[in-house]
């Protein structure tokens, strides 16, 4: 006789909701690997902004990347 | 008068030097006079047997590509270490041929050496038998080990660190990407600061 194997409760299954706003990251568009970190709301559209890169030393363009590469 | 001018220039070497000098006489044993090591002719074809390789599948180290030097080959440092059975040289070991024994230096290693150290001094290390310590010696070993660094023979590269080999290409990288930027910050205000942006970077 096998016992039935008991899921182990996770975070999500606690709260029972995902929080409204999230981590993003906005890489630095002059390829130098630097990138800054910010908090959005879910809903809202991806961010992108124009934000000074140290190692380049000018003003670039960061946009916000996701796992896939895929936003809204 | 060359007699006289000799003698007073020995008259200024220390005792330690002269009491040397008078027993291993330079015209003897120098390495002035010793005979100038030659190379002998590379000219000679290499035989090498693909069985006397080692297997590359052969956890040993010559399989990694590791010579271990040959004792017998021919190095210009090793040839400057003459020794005549004759006047059999201070500085080296000596092997009994009939005994098959080998007798350490007259001249041990560090006595060599503070030996070598007074005549730099006084101007005639030439005069010295040769030996481990000489100027000449080093110098010749460290043209000849200097070879032997990994990664600097011919058609051989330094590995170096990560960084150091994907530096050019990193840089090619973002120098394209600054050269565009003004066009992509004039599209990126074109469309809405974003809002019509379509290719998000991955993460």
């Amino acid at each position: 006789m096998t016992l039935p194997l008991r899921r182990i409760p996770t975070k999500l299954d606690c709260t029972g909701t995902k929080s409204r706003t999230i981590t993003v990251r906005l890489i630095s568009m002059a390829m130098t690997g630097f990138y800054r970190t910010m908090i959005r709301p879910r809903t809202h559209r991806p961010l992108s902004m124009l934000k000074y890169d140290p190692v380049v030393k000018k003003k670039v363009l960061f946009l916000e990347a996701t796992k896939g590469g895929r936003n809204k | 008068m060359a007699t006289t001018q000799t003698s007073s220039l020995v008259s200024k070497l220390p005792i330690r030097l002269r009491n040397f000098f008078a027993r291993y006489p330079p015209q003897i044993y120098s390495a002035a006079v010793a005979p100038r090591p030659e190379a002998p002719e590379t000219g000679a074809p290499v035989n090498v047997n693909v069985e006397d390789l080692p297997s590359p599948y052969t956890p040993n180290r010559d399989a990694k590509g590791f010579k271990r030097p040959d004792p017998k080959a021919f190095s210009p440092s090793k040839a400057i270490l003459h020794s005549d059975s004759k006047h059999p040289n201070p500085f080296l070991p000596r092997k009994n041929f009939r005994t098959g024994k080998w007798f350490g230096p007259r001249i041990g290693l560090r006595r060599q050496a503070e030996l070598v150290k007074l005549a730099i001094k006084y101007n005639v290390e030439a005069l010295l038998p040769p030996g481990r310590k000489s100027t000449e010696f080093k110098e010749t070993r460290r043209a000849e080990r200097g070879l032997a660094i990994k990664g600097t023979g011919i058609g051989q590269k330094v590995k170096g660190h990560k960084w150091e080999r994907t530096m050019e290409a990193r840089l090619e990288d973002r120098r394209k990407a600054m050269m565009e930027m003004p066009e992509m910050i004039r599209l990126w205000k074109q469309r809405g600061h974003g809002r019509g942006w379509k290719s998000w970077p991955k993460r």
